[in-house]
Parts: C-alpha cells; sequence; structure tokens
C-alpha cells in the first residue's frame, strides 16, 4: 500500500465524467431560467418584450441547450461515473425539450 | 466479538494500553455530556428530538381526524382546529422530517465513509441547539396560547398584521427561521464531511449509494432553503415594521410570498424524500444479498431529480391565475421528473428481481415504501396536469396525495431504518415479531385512512375545513379514514414501544447483525467513540462483502490509517474530494460548551424579537459574535505532520482549496448566493408585476453606489494580496474597505423610501443583505488582524487568508448586482 502516496495534484480519472454528469443539469437549470424569464418578460405586467421575441429568444437558445447538453453522449465506457453521465444526458435532453412544451403548445400567453 | 456472558451492551474495546488516545475520544459522563460535540451523539439527539416532534404532530393528526369523525362534530372549534392542522403540517415538515433525516445522516456518514467524526463537529453541535431551540419556541406558542393557525404555508395575506393580529405568524416565522439555520448548518457539515474525510481509495464512485444521496440533498438545502428563510424575514419584517412587501396597494404582491415559498417548499419534499430513499438504497442490498443494481443510474437520477426538482415550485400556484403559458411550462416541468424518479424505483426493482430477499422487518418496510411511494407518484402526476388539478385543488385528493408521498416516501423508509441501525445506536436488537405487528398495523392504517381521502377529496370535500354537513356523500368515507388513522396510530405506538422497551428487552446485536456491506458495521455493537481505531483502505463498494479480511479480524486489529493518537487529540484523515487519496491530516474539537451557548444567544436574540425588547435582542447578537469568535480562536495547526501506519506521513490542516474548510466556505457562499438570488427574485418579481411603482419611492444615490463598488472591489483585491502575503495591516485594510462599501451602500438607497413602495423595500433589504456580507468580511478580517498582532499565526498558517479570499469575490459580485439593480430604473429613461 505504501507504493501509493498521496498525490493530491493528479487528476483523478473520475473528473471528466463527472464534469459530464454536472454540465447538462446545469445547462438544464439555465435554459429553464431562459424559458422562465422570456415568458415573464413576455406576459406581465410590465411587458418588457413582446412575446414573438420571447418565442425567438426560446427558438435560439433551445438548440443551443441541446448541443451543450447532449455533448459527451457518444463518449464510450462503462465506469460508473460514464454511465451516470451518459443517463444524466439523455435526462437532461429530455427535460429541456419538455422545457420548451408552452412555446410549441400554446401561442400566446393567455 | 462481543461477550456472550455479558448481558449489556458494551461500547468499545477500550485499550487500555493506549490511554491517552481512549481518553480525546471518551464523551464526558453526566450533565456534562451536553458538552459532547461527537456526530455520534449529536446524531443520536436529532433523531430522538425529530421522533419526539413526530409523536406530537401525529398526536395533533388524530385530534384533526377525531374532529371529523362525524358530521358536525364539536369535538374542536374551528379556530383551534386550525391551529391544530397547522401544527400538524408545520411541526411534520420542518422539526420531525428534515432533522430526523439530516440527524441518521449525521450519524451515519462518517461511519460509512471511514471518518472518525464529522469534519466540523461544533457546528452540528450549535446546529442542534438551533433546532431545539427554534423548535421549542414554535411550540412553545401553545402555552402563550398563539399557535400559529394560517397552514403550514402560512400564505400572504392571510398571514399579515391585518388578517392574523397578536403573536401567532411570529411565533411560526421567527421559530421555523431558526430551525432552518440548523439545517443549512447541517447541511454544510454534510457537504465537507462527504466530500473531505472519506476512507483512503474511496473515490467518488465507490462512496456507498447513500452518501451521494445525502450529498445531493445538502446541496439542495444551501440553495432550497434560502428562499423561506428570505420570505420569512420579508413577511416578519412586514409584521413588525410595515415595509410593504406584499401590499398590492404599496406594489407588492401577496403572490410573491407564495413564489419564495414554493421555490423552497417543492425541493423540500425531494430533500425529504432522497435521504429516505438513500436509506432504501443501502438497506435494500442487504437484504438481497447483492449489490444495487445500476449504480450509475442511481447516481444520474439522484443529481437530476436534484436539478429538476427546483423547476417545479409553480405547480402549486396553478390556481393562482398565472398566464397559461406560464402552467405549461410547470406543468410540463413537473412531468418530465418522473422519469428519474422512475429511473431510481427501477434500480430498486431490479435490485430486488436478482435474488429473493430475505423478509426481516426493515425489508417490510422497504416493500411498504415502494407500493406506497408509486401510488403518490402517480397521483402526482395526475396533480401535474392543469385541469386536473383545478379540479382537485385544496381538497382531500390533494391531501391524500401528499400522505402517500410522505408517509410512503419517508416515514416508511425511515421506520424501516430504526429497526435497521438501532443496534449500532443501542447494542441491541429490536423486536422481529413487535416490527411485524407494527408494519402490517401502519400498512392496512394507512390505507384505510388516505385511499380513502383522495374519494373524499373528488367527492368535493375541501382540505382544511373543520366539520362538514351530513348527507353529501363525505359521512362514511371520514369515519373510515378516522378509524384508520387510528390503526396507523396503533403501529406507530408499537414501533415506539419497541424502540423503548428493546433496550432491556432485546438480543443483544452481534457483529454485523444484518450481514451487510458498508463500513459503518465493522465494529460489533456498540462501535467505539472514535469510529475507527485505524482506517483502512477500501477497494470496493461494500468493503464487508469484498475485503473478507475486515471481518476475519478483530475490528480493532484492523490495518488502516492513523492507528492511535499518543499525542491525545482528536482527528481523522481528509482526502482529495474526488480520489479519495489521503490529502491530510484533519484536528478535530474535543467537547465544548461554546455551540450551546452561542446558540443560547441566539436563542435569546430572537425570542426578544418576538417579545419586542430590541435591547436584549441585540445583547444576544453580540453575545452570539463573541461565541463564535471564542470558537475560531484556537490556534492553527497547519504546519504540523503525522506519520501515518501505511500511506506515509501527511500534513495537518493543508492550507489549500482543497482543504476541507475551504470546501466548507463554498457550500455556506452557495447559501449566501441563494439567499442573494432570493432577494433579487423579489426585485425584479416586484418591478415586473407591478411597473407603475418602479421610481415612485425616490432614486438610489448612483455616486454611492460607485463608491460601494469600487471599495468593494478593492476589498477583494487585498483579500486576494492577503494570501500571499498574510499580514496585519493588509487584514485592517479589508475591513476598512467593507465597512466603508457597506456604509456606501447605505448612503446609495438613503434617498428611497421603503415605506413608499414594496420594490424600495425590497431594495433596502438587498443592501442589507450585501452589508450583513461586508459585516462579516469586517468582522473576520479584524478577528485575524488580532490574531496576527496577537502572535497566534505563524508562518504559513494561512487557511483563513484562503477561505476569505471567496467570500470577498462573490460579496463583490453581489455588490455589482446589487448596482446594476439600483441604477437601472434611472439608465433606463436615458435611451
Ligand atoms: C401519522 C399519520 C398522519 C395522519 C393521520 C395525518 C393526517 C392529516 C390530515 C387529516 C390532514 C389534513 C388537515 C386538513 O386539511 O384539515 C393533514 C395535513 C397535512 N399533513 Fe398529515 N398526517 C399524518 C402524517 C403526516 C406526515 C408524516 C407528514 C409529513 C412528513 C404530514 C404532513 C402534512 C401536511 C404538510 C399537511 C398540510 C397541513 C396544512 O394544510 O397546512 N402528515 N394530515
Ligand atoms: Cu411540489
Amino acid at each position: 500500500m505504501t507504493d501509493r502516496p498521496p498525490r493530491p495534484q493528479t487528476r483523478p480519472h473520475i473528473a471528466p465524467g463527472l464534469r459530464d454528469v454536472a454540465r447538462p443539469v446545469v445547462i438544464w437549470t439555465l435554459h429553464f431560467i431562459l424559458v422562465y424569464a422570456a415568458l415573464s418578460a413576455a406576459c406581465a405586467e410590465r411587458a418588457v418584450a413582446s412575446y414573438p421575441a420571447a418565442v425567438i429568444a426560446v427558438s435560439i437558445g433551445t438548440p443551443v441547450a441541446l448541443v451543450l447538453a447532449g455533448w459527451g453522449l457518444l463518449r464510450r465506457g462503462d465506469q460508473p461515473m460514464r454511465i451516470a453521465a451518459r443517463v444524466t444526458i439523455i435526462i437532461s435532453l429530455l427535460a429541456i425539450l419538455f422545457n420548451t412544451a408552452p412555446v410549441l403548445l400554446l401561442d400566446g400567453c393567455r | 466479538m462481543i461477550d456472550a456472558t455479558a448481558d449489556r451492551p458494551r461500547q468499545g474495546p477500550v485499550l487500555e494500553e493506549l490511554r491517552t488516545y481512549e481518553e480525546a475520544w471518551a464523551t464526558p459522563p453526566g450533565w456534562r455530556r451536553l458538552s459532547s460535540v461527537s456526530h455520534r451523539v449529536v446524531g443520536q439527539r436529532f433523531i430522538v428530538t425529530g421522533l419526539v416532534f413526530f409523536l406530537i404532530a401525529g398526536f395533533l393528526a388524530l385530534l384533526v381526524r377525531t374532529q371529523l369523525i362525524v358530521p358536525e362534530n364539536t369535538f374542536l372549534d374551528a379556530e383551534t382546529y386550525n391551529q391544530v392542522f397547522t401544527m400538524h403540517g408545520t411541526l411534520m415538515m420542518f422539526l420531525f422530517a428534515i432533522p430526523i433525516l439530516e440527524g441518521f445522516g449525521v450519524y451515519l456518514l462518517p461511519l460509512m465513509l471511514g471518518a472518525r467524526d464529522l469534519v466540523f463537529p461544533r457546528l452540528g453541535a450549535f446546529g442542534y441547539w438551533c433546532y431545539l431551540f427554534g423548535g421549542l419556541i414554535v411550540l412553545a406558542s401553545f402555552v402563550f396560547d398563539a399557535a400559529p393557525d394560517g397552514g403550514w404555508f402560512m400564505y400572504t395575506p392571510l398571514s399579515t398584521k391585518e388578517f392574523t393580529p397578536g403573536l401567532s405568524a411570529d411565533f411560526w416565522l421567527i421559530g421555523i427561521t431558526f430551525a432552518e439555520i440548523a439545517s443549512v448548518t447541517a447541511a454544510v457539515e454534510l457537504i465537507a464531511a462527504i466530500l473531505c474525510t472519506r476512507a483512503p481509495g474511496m473515490s467518488l464512485t465507490k462512496m456507498p449509494i447513500f452518501a451521494w444521496y445525502m450529498l445531493v440533498t445538502a446541496f439542495m438545502i444551501t440553495v432550497g432553503f434560502p428562499p423561506l428563510i428570505v420570505g420569512s424575514i420579508l413577511l416578519e419584517v412586514e409584521r413588525l415594521i410595515g415595509l410593504p412587501f406584499f401590499d398590492p396597494a404599496l406594489g407588492g404582491d401577496p403572490l410573491l410570498w407564495q413564489h419564495l415559498f414554493w421555490l423552497f417548499g417543492h425541493p423540500e419534499v425531494y430533500i425529504i424524500f432522497l435521504p429516505a430513499a438513500g436509506m432504501v438504497a443501502t438497506m435494500l442490498p442487504t437484504f438481497v444479498g447483492k449489490p444495487l443494481f445500476g449504480y450509475g443510474y442511481a447516481v444520474a437520477a439522484v443529481v437530476t431529480m436534484g436539478f429538476i426538482s427546483f423547476g417545479l415550485w409553480a405547480h402549486h400556484m396553478f390556481a393562482t391565475g398565472l398566464p397559461t403559458i406560464t402552467l405549461t411550462l410547470f406543468s410540463a416541468a413537473s412531468t418530465i421528473v418522473t422519469i428519474p424518479t422512475g429511473v431510481q424505483i427501477f434500480c430498486f426493482i431490479l435490485t430486488l428481481a436478482q435474488k429473493r430477499p430475505r423478509l426481516t422487518v426493515p425489508m417490510h418496510f422497504i416493500l411498504g415504501f415502494l407500493f406506497i411511494f408509486v401510488i403518490g407518484g402517480l397521483t402526482g402526476v395526475m396533480l401535474a396536469a392543469v385541469p386536473f388539478n383545478w379540479q382537485a385543488h385544496d381538497s382531500y385528493f390533494v391531501v391524500a396525495h401528499l400522505h402517500y408521498v410522505l408517509i410512503g416516501g419517508m416515514v416508511f423508509p425511515l421506520i424501516g431504518a430504526f429497526y435497521y441501525w438501532t443496534p449500532h445506536f443501542t447494542g441491541r436488537m429490536m423486536s422481529e415479531r413487535l416490527g411485524k405487528w407494527a408494519f402490517w398495523l401502519m400498512f392496512s392504517g394507512f390505507h384505510i385512512t388516505f385511499f380513502l381521502m383522495h374519494i373524499t377529496g373528488l367527492r368535493g370535500m375541501p382540505r382544511r375545513i373543520s366539520t362538514y354537513p351530513a348527507g353529501i356523500g363525505w359521512d362514511r368515507l371520514n369515519l373510515l379514514s378516522t378509524i384508520g388513522s387510528y390503526i396507523l396510530a396503533a403501529g406507530v405506538v408499537v414501533f415506539v414501544w419497541d424502540f423503548i422497551a428493546h433496550r432491556w428487552r432485546g438480543p443483544l446485536a452481534p457483529r454485523n447483525p444484518w450481514k451487510a456491506g458498508t463500513l459503518e458495521w465493522l465494529y460489533p455493537p456498540i462501535a467505539p467513540g472514535h469510529n475507527f481505531h485505524a482506517i483502512p483502505r477500501v477497494h470496493s463498494r461494500e468493503p464487508l462483502w469484498d475485503q473478507p479480511d475486515l471481518l476475519e479480524n478483530e475490528a480493532h486489529e484492523t490495518r488502516g490509517l492513523l492507528r492511535d493518537a499518543p499525542h491525545g487529540r482528536r482527528e481523522t484523515v481528509g482526502c482529495h474530494p474526488l480520489s479519495g487519496e489521503p490529502l491530510q491530516i484533519v484536528r478535530l474539537p474535543h467537547p465544548t460548551w461554546i455551540p450551546l451557548l452561542t446558540a443560547f444567544a441566539v436563542a435569546v436574540s430572537f425570542s426578544a424579537v418576538l417579545a419586542s425588547l430590541y435591547d436584549i435582542a441585540a445583547a444576544g447578537a453580540v453575545a452570539a459574535l463573541f461565541g463564535f469568535a471564542a470558537w475560531a480562536w484556537e490556534p492553527s495547526e497547519t504546519g504540523q505532520t503525522i506519520t501515518t501506519n501505511d500511506e506515509g506521513t501527511l500534513p495537518v490542516d493543508v492550507a489549500s482549496r482543497l482543504g476541507h474548510t475551504h470546501i466548507a466556505i463554498i457550500g455556506t457562499l452557495m447559501i449566501m448566493v441563494a439567499l442573494f438570488a432570493s432577494v433579487l427574485f423579489a426585485v425584479m418579481f416586484l418591478w415586473n408585476v407591478q411597473p407603475e411603482f418602479t421610481r415612485l419611492a425616490g432614486d438610489p444615490d448612483l455616486f454611492w453606489t460607485s463608491i460601494a463598488v469600487a471599495c468593494g472591489l478593492g476589498m477583494s483585491l487585498v483579500a486576494w494580496l492577503a494570501r500571499s502575503a498574510p499580514m496585519a495591516v493588509l487584514d485592517l485594510a479589508v475591513a476598512l474597505l467593507a465597512g466603508v462599501a457597506g456604509w456606501a451602500l447605505y448612503q446609495a438607497v438613503l434617498p428611497t423610501d421603503p415605506m413608499a413602495t414594496a420594490l424600495a423595500a425590497t431594495l433596502w433589504v438587498m443592501a442589507g443583505f450585501i452589508g450583513t456580507q461586508q459585516f462579516v468580511l469586517l468582522y473576520w478580517s479584524l478577528f485575524l488582524a488580532l490574531r496576527k498582532v496577537s502572535g497566534q499565526v505563524a508562518a504559513g498558517q494561512i487557511v483563513p487568508e484562503i477561505n476569505r479570499v471567496p467570500y470577498a469575490l462573490v460579496t463583490a459580485g453581489m455588490l455589482i448586482a446589487a448596482a446594476v439593480v439600483l441604477a437601472a430604473p434611472q439608465l433606463e429613461v436615458l435611451k
């Protein structure tokens, strides 16, 4: 066991997988905030933005979010962190699509 | 092994030849036990106190059900009824569910991870006392005949001074906020413990799954509790001095409260569910005899749930008139969160499918959990659909749903956990026979009570009504629900009796009684106070299954790090957060009264606010500040080294950003940022929904705003410099700049009148919050200067300087955000 002295500096091999777990959910969060902010800007008293502007913001933000969150989906490997990353990415992609449901289904604030 | 002739469980073994070491870890006897800060003692305190709150709240539930047993009943009058259901919900959610689960985390995590104690034992003890005192404040409302009666979510405007005069809502707001301090401190502590004190070799993916659940839960607490803390402060300030946050006539909005409450409230139900699910994920493999199926899937599910559950809050507000498109967003998010939940449930089911489980009592409760929670999840999906939600809103259908998820998702796993881990607490087994009685009574009583409520609700019975007329189809259902609740309560009584009586009737627990694979069962119960004589290297997620030498030898002969501590100090091994490789030795505190005294000072301060005795409140706050200073005064030990047996020499308390205190500061800053973001949310929300009030209260002074930002940036720069050149002058400079920044910010908002509009009032709160941050930096820097001047610090002992940098940077960031907010309305006109 003595052959493994503490090496805090070496980058542990789970770091890339962990990053791929964290990134998609963070992207989901940002995308959710974007959609919520766009709808709140368009549909509240102040009417900071018009409804079409909100739709445009969501339409631009969504593909970007999908690409950023989906990055790494095809990376191979069967370590637990890699599996976790893959599942996290798939769930986040679905959830990002669901965030866009309101603009896809409706055509105004109502 | 425990001596078979001994008839009492013993804690140990106590190794006579290591006198100093054993003495260092001994729990003080008698009433001095209250000064203990060991996670084993503190965890048990949390658990027992939580159980007591559960029993009180359960008793209140029985009062509710008894009132509803027949139509037009007069057992409780309407006012008492309101108090009883409010206190039931409040105690269950705030003072039972979260603290008891954190208690299990506090008790179990170091044992599972291979640590001798939590990294910040005093913080844990402080949190416990805050929880206890906060809970007592809430309970005291009964004594003053001022029990809160506004429902567990205290909606405005009902809870404002106008409609709830008297002190009842203040008891709620102050007591709950106090208890929440306990929850957030425990969360920071758990984060640092999980990331920084694992056994050598325990990388993140070799961590027991319970640690993942608790890690995500703890992060959720740091982000999820602040909105309610901010909401409570706003409401309390409105009640005390009349700032109009929730008053639509002055540009406020009652819905602001609902947003802040549910920004907390929805994540809260996941915060309750996840640790309980983590317990299931720990117990289930033991009884199946196989590792958890799909560890990676479970990790992904927990992490995604942790995030997505923050995007659901407005599904509690479907009936408040939000735009349809916003409802659609929240409906969609509420639907998608079922995917990770489902992934996780399938991990459990597939684990079960691998082999026939041993049908012990905990296993019964696990099966009960799966059955009940899945039904609750399905009614949850129903409620996520807006039209159905409108139909079922505020009806007994919702009461049925919430109890399916809360009792199924949390209480059943919890009772299972009691049966599973009690031998670890007491050294004795609880009764298999009584346990099965408890299970079947609870399981059948639960369904009789709550399944029928779905029907009662669909037949139109609203929740929170103290009585109902006869003959409209609700009578028999209510009668049966009440009888069911008595059966459920009988099950709880059997469990509690068993929990008490097993201490003298239960058979002695053998070593690893359930044949589990996780490290907490390494020692025969009751494990010694230091948890591990030597901390073994770990090669798998189930070390007790895969490393046979661990159970073949006597536990205290295990090979590993730090076989004892001849210098008589408490210490454990600190690790790299990702790889789990040893990084440092973490020095741990010995028993001390300071956490109790400090928490008491805070309690005095909070109660004095309640009694409008502001001098005493201020005195309590000052005393608490002294408490914190006394706490942190101890000499730094950075620079020392310890020779461990197997892994070479390790430094003590390294000055590094991977160190445990720095990780804890990051956790604390998450809380601070979430608090600030909640205030910012309030500002933007009011600005957005009540535009005509934007500039009615006067404009902030932009000159002073820029001074504040400049000082904030300067303060960060000096703090950063002080890391490489730790000198008292630089500390004084940081303190000075922090002070000036705070004062300038005050000058900046001074021209606006907080009584005039809600927006101006929230701006004042924003400034006040940043002012508090500046004050912390000021106090901290003066403290560091004092330590340097008085010769407490040796060269290289720069842990506090390292930790201050992110704090200063984040505070400066807040100042910049605040400057934008203060300037925006004036710049808007320019365009
Ligand atoms: C021990 C068995 C329990 C019974 C018999 C029970 C019964 C009830 C009943 C009848 C109500 C509705 C009161 C009304 O709307 O008029 C209620 C509300 C509630 N219960 Fe329970 N409950 C139990 C356990 C729990 C647990 C374990 C939790 C949480 C961990 C919980 C949380 C709540 C909450 C949050 C409310 C809503 C209170 C409000 O409307 O403000 N209950 N309970
Ligand atoms: Cu919810």
